[in-house]
């Protein structure tokens, strides 16, 4: 994962992520595609968290949050029914872009998937 | 060369659709919904969510069922208002032993290019060789 050279914002301390099979069946049933796999892009359901979305909220103060680009990488597939934790990183990346970083584990173990959002920050 | 997806079009993406992304991804940020909010972010009317597309790829992928995507790149690069139909298309970049390095495009109808990205894929076994060549039909790309 390629790190900002600045210290995160805000920092979130790991919290519970878990896919159930609806939550898959109503993702694919949104794209109009049946699929073989759990999309990664599912794993971005875990930024809904009040945490992250108040800390986000607070950064943004009053501006637009517009998805630029997006990276992810994975040891292996997204699974229903398993809890995975997540930490969640928030770095401003200067004026009006940021940058969240987002780790899943599966207990202790070493991170499964990586996540990384940049985010354009535009004025209403 | 290996089997890469033929080129995909997609239904034109509604905002039924996108209301039912919304919910289903959790994103409910309303430039996606409202014309209003989606003006003064500066589009012209309600887009796409970026994660759609993004998902769109990795769906398209999962048509290469002897490989395991492992990384993925997107990077969204002209806003694609609500209604768009998606044409998705790949492009083999390289090929270190058992893994794929794809570029991905999706364009609108139009040919304007909605969002880009590079995927690493890893074969899952190493496929006997009498299988590891398709028709060139499979693995075209517009540039």
């Amino acid at each position: 994962m390629n790190m900002p050279a600045s210290h995160p914002v805000v920092s979130i301390a790991p919290f519970p992520f878990r896919l159930e099979p609806g939550h898959v069946l109503a993702y694919r049933q949104a794209l109009s595609e049946q699929g073989t796999r759990i999309p990664f892009a599912m794993a971005l359901r875990a930024l809904a968290r009040d945490e992250v979305v108040t800390a986000v909220r607070r950064i943004a103060n009053g501006r637009h949050c517009i998805h630029l680009a997006q990276e992810i990488e994975a040891q292996g597939e997204l699974r229903t029914g398993v809890d995975y934790l997540c930490d969640v990183c928030i770095f401003a990346v200067g004026e009006d872009r940021l940058r969240i970083e987002q780790c899943l584990r599966i207990g202790e173990q070493e991170p499964f998937m990586i996540l990384s959002s940049t985010i354009s920050l535009v004025a209403q | 060369m290996p089997c890469l997806p033929a080129p995909h079009v997609s239904g034109a993406v509604g905002a039924e659709a996108v209301h039912a992304f919304a919910i289903a991804s959790l994103d409910t940020n309303p430039v996606h919904y409202s014309g209003e909010a989606a003006r003064e972010a500066g589009f012209d009317g309600p887009v796409l969510h970026g994660m759609f597309i993004a998902a769109m790829f990795e769906t398209y992928l999962d048509q290469m069922q002897q490989h395991r995507l492992t990384e993925l790149k997107v990077r969204f690069v002209t806003p694609a208002p609500v209604g768009t139909a998606l044409m998705l298309s790949a492009r083999l970049l390289g090929q270190t032993g058992a893994q794929l390095h794809l570029r991905l495009i999706a364009r609108s109808q139009a040919g304007k290019i909605l969002g880009v990205a590079e995927a690493r894929l890893r074969h899952l076994s190493e496929p006997p060789a009498g299988e590891r060549h398709c028709s060139e039909a499979g693995s075209r790309d517009q540039p």
